[in-house]
Order: structure tokens, then sequence, then C-alpha cells
């Protein structure tokens, strides 16, 4: 098994499954917290990437198809290509992947998976087209607020103009559009979180 | 050269003086809190009467008169408006008096760079946990330089929760220190684990403990372990996030709750797993004090940091990320 990637959380390994390749991801057991928490966050969230795995797949968003699942361990389709914070996308592709951004959002969100982590990091650009990867702060039951916090999470990793689009293709894509963007609204509202941007500075 | 710096933001008045960078006073007078906690205009008439007296006491000290000082700061914010006002108007006072200049200091970037003064630590990925206040912050030059929030908390501060905690519990001081000792040996229930990427929240942990406290189902000693244990094992899984995502070679700890002798060990491990370097200040400069605004001021003075009294103002909600980072 060769490792790929290691994460804040987990360990991702290239490894073979039923003679094809696949990827494991392995969540690590972390000896600052309490050995309680520690084990059952890693199974509790390797379950959960799990069951979003499989909703997602079920909605036929691009998103890497669940193998199998150990206790800590998730072993998942390989999707070959370079994340979009990496990726410096053609003029002629930038609208198209944007908007494939929004509808993977959409169907994610109607299909009643919300990312917890919707950032240019998870986005993989494969042959040219957007896939979603690293369900690994899912949830299955969404609240409002967690459907617009990944569309925050989006907005504020990348340019205004890119996410325009991204947001103009959740709204016509998603059942549930007009909800979850004024539960955006209602959180950018809130004082704490206003600043954030960098408006103040440029101010 | 000479720089002071007095800091009122919440139950601390602190007068502190920085002389090239190395803190040559550090006097103080806190506030005691009684049950109800902190009431902002009688904590500010404390200020006021003890300002002159904790002055003196700085200045007595370093061995300086009133005019070896070359220039003033003061804490600009954020914290509480009427405690805030009372250092603003006594270093405007100086300033006017001894035709120095006045700068106006964020507390949180004095936390951070004081813990940056003191381990020769050029850009370190900072937790800044205080009462009110919750931050992941990191040097970023983009448009220019400033404290960049990679993450924080959408309530409370971790501070404010755990005194709340201890209000709730009855114990007395109801801080920090008094629930970490009601806390030893205690045995983990399931609390709410909230993080979101790099952010976090604090409320769902503190409605969950209190109605555990009131329902008598658990001892106080086995919520206080799991509230806190929760809320570190929260704040160090956000900064292990942060530190994959800056890939910064140094962690630091500051502000009121650094002073937790778990919450440093966790980050710490965490840290070392890494191969980064771990520091924390003495409890000292973790508690509010004067001397970091003195050091902060000091160096916006040594870079030239245009003076301008407009700025001069108090702000009660005065972001990191709104200051430009002239000094570095």
């Amino acid at each position: 098994m060769k490792k790929i990637g290691e994460g804040a959380e987990a360990t991702i390994y290239i490894t073979k499954f039923m003679s094809e390749r696949a990827v494991l991801k392995r969540r690590a057991s972390k000896a600052y917290r309490e050995p309680r928490i520690d084990i059952s966050l890693r199974r509790q969230r390797t379950r959960n990437e799990a069951r979003a795995l499989a909703l997602a797949h079920d909605a036929k968003v691009r998103s890497p198809a669940l193998l199998m699942v150990a206790e800590y361990e998730i072993v998942m389709g390989e999707i070959d290509g370079t994340v979009l914070s990496r990726y410096t996308p053609k003029d002629n592709e930038v609208s198209r992947i944007m908007r494939e951004v929004g509808i993977i959002a959409a169907k994610l969100h109607d299909a009643g998976v919300a990312h917890g982590d919707f950032t240019p990091a998870n986005i993989m650009i494969s042959e040219g087209h957007a896939s979603v990867i690293d369900f690994g702060l899912a949830t299955t039951s969404p609240s409002m607020e967690d459907k617009a916090m990944d569309l925050i999470l989006m907005k504020r990793a990348i340019e205004p103009k890119d996410y325009a689009i991204v947001e103009s293709a959740y709204r016509r894509s998603c059942a549930d559009a007009e909800r979850t963007l004024s539960r955006l609204r209602a959180i950018e509202r809130r004082g704490r979180y206003k600043t954030r941007t960098l408006e103040t500075l440029k101010a | 050269m000479a720089v002071i710096g007095i800091e009122s933001s919440a139950h601390t008045l602190g007068v502190g003086i920085s002389e090239h960078g190395r803190i040559i006073a550090n006097a103080k007078e806190m506030y005691k809190i009684g049950s109800a906690g902190m009431i902002p205009m009688k904590v500010a008439d404390f200020h006021a009467t003890n300002v002159r007296t904790v002055i003196r006491e700085a200045l007595g000290e370093a061995g300086l008169k009133a005019s070896d000082i070359e220039a003033i700061g003061y804490t600009k914010g954020p914290g509480i408006g009427p405690c805030l006002r009372i250092a603003q108007v006594a270093a405007k006072t100086i300033a006017a008096e001894h035709r120095i200049p006045l700068y106006p200091v964020n507390h949180a970037i004095a936390h951070i760079e004081i813990t940056k003064q003191l381990f020769n630590s050029r850009d370190p990925l900072t937790l800044y946990v205080s009462g009110g206040n919750s931050q992941i912050v990191a040097l970023d030059a983009t448009p220019y330089l400033h404290y960049k929030v990679l993450g924080e908390t959408f309530d409370i501060g971790v501070g404010n929760m755990i005194d709340n905690f201890a209000r709730e519990a009855k114990l007395t001081p109801a801080w920090g220190s008094t629930v970490a000792k009601v806390a030893e040996g205690g045995r983990y229930i399931d609390m709410p684990y909230s993080v979101k990427g790099m952010d976090f929240t604090f409320t769902g942990l503190l409605t969950n403990a209190s109605k555990l406290l009131h329902s008598g189902s658990h001892s106080i000693r086995d919520i206080a372990y799991s509230m806190q244990e929760t809320a570190f094992a929260m704040l160090t899984e956000a900064m292990e996030r942060a530190l994959f995502l800056t890939m910064k070679k140094d962690v630091t700890l500051c502000g009121g709750v650094a002073q937790s002798r778990r919450l440093q060990e966790m980050l710490r491990t965490m840290a070392e797993s890494h191969g980064t370097r771990f520091f924390v200040a003495p409890n000292e400069y973790n508690a509010d004090n004067g001397a970091m605004i003195a050091l902060v001021a000091e160096k916006m003075h040594a870079s030239g940091s245009k003076q301008n009294a407009a700025a001069c103002t108090i702000d009660q909600k005065y972001r990191i990320d709104s200051v430009r980072v002239t000094w570095q």
C-alpha cells in the first residue's frame, strides 16, 4: 500500500480492491485528546463518511464510489486529477467548472447531504470536469445552516465572480435553494462573522 | 527608547513599559469579580481610580520618569466599552501633556506579538483564546500584511463558556483554573462536539453541560472534565487542520485561556507530532497586561506607523484582521 497523502485527520493510501486501483482512507488516532473522544470521533466520522459517499453516489453526484467500510477505514474508487485549489483552469473552462461546483452542491443538498468542508481543495478536476471528494466532515441530516455553510466555505475561498456562477447554478438546480441562500445571508449578517473578509482592510 | 502601554479592556488595569523589545515594567491591578460577573461601569470606576497609581508603579519599576517616555500605546479594542475608555483617556492625556506620539493597539495582536518576541518566533500559527474570543490566526501578505483569521468561534469565546459553567456550578472564583481543578480525575461523558473546518461553536457544549449539572445525573467533576476535554479537543483539532493548511513551522498559544495546562499540553502534543515547535508565554503575559500593549506600540513607533488622531478611538469589536501590520 502506497501512502499518497496525509491530512490533519486521516492518511490516504493507494491500494487494490478487486484487482482495481482504489483509495484507502484511514483515520489516525490522536494522542492529544481523551481516548473516548478519539475513538468515538473516528468511528462516527468513518460511518458518516461512508453513508454520505453512498448517498452522493445514488444522487449521481460525481464523487468517489464507496467500496468497503471498516471501523476506522474506508476503501473508495479513485478519481485521478488535480484539486481545484491547485488547478489553473483554461479561460473557456472556468464558468463550466464553477457551474458544475454549484450543481454538485445542489444535488448533494437535495440528497440530504451537506459536505462540511466544501472548499476548492476538495473539488477534484478530472478530465476537465469537477468531482467532489473527501466527505470526512459531511453530515447526512443537514440543517439549513449546514447547507449554507457549504456555500459560505466555497465563497470564502474563490473569486467573487466565480462564486456568482456557483451560486446561480445552485439556485437553478437545488429544490430548496432559496431557503439555503437566505440562511447564508443571515449567517453573513452575524456581527462576529461579517468582517472576516478583507473588506475592512481594503477600506 | 522607552514606550509605555496601558491596558484596560476587561477586569485588568495594566501598565507596562517596553524598551528595545524588552519588557522593563509590567504593573497591574485586577478588579475582583464577584458572583455577578463583570459589571462594566463598576470595573471602569475601578480602573479610573487606579490608573494613576499603576502608571506610577510601572515607572518606578522601570526606574524612569514620565519625561523619559518616548511614545505611548493603549488598547483600542476589542473589549468592554466603558473599560476601554479609561486607558484611552489616560493615554491621550499623557500624550498631549508630554507631546509624545500615541498609538491605538489591538488587544489580540498584543498577545500574539509578545509571545513572538519572547520566543523569537517570527511567523507562527496562533491560537488566541480568551473570554470573549477564540481565533486561529496567522500572518498573511494579501492584499497587505495582516493577521488573517483562519478559524474562529461562531458564538462565544471558550473562556466565556468555562466561566459561565463555573457560575452555573457555583464555583468560586468563577474561572478556568477553578474548573480545571474540579475536573481533575473526572470520567468522560459524551458531549456535543462542534467543529466545522477550522471554525467552532461552544454554546451547545455549555447548554449540555449546564443541563447535566441541573439534572444531578452526573458529578460536577465528570461534567467539568468532559466539557473541558471536548472544548480543548475541538480547538486542537481545528489548529491541526490550520497547521496542515498553512505549513507554519511554529505554533503559539496565547490569551487568558492559554494559561490552561491541559490546553497547553494538548497543543504541544499535536504540534510536536508534526515536527513543529510550540510556544506559550508565562501566565503573566497571557493574563491581560500592559507590557504587551507597550511592546506593540513600540513596534508601531519604530516602524514609522503614521500618527492619526482620528484613529485613536475605542472599538469594542476591533477586529484583528482589520489591522495593517507595519512592523514585521
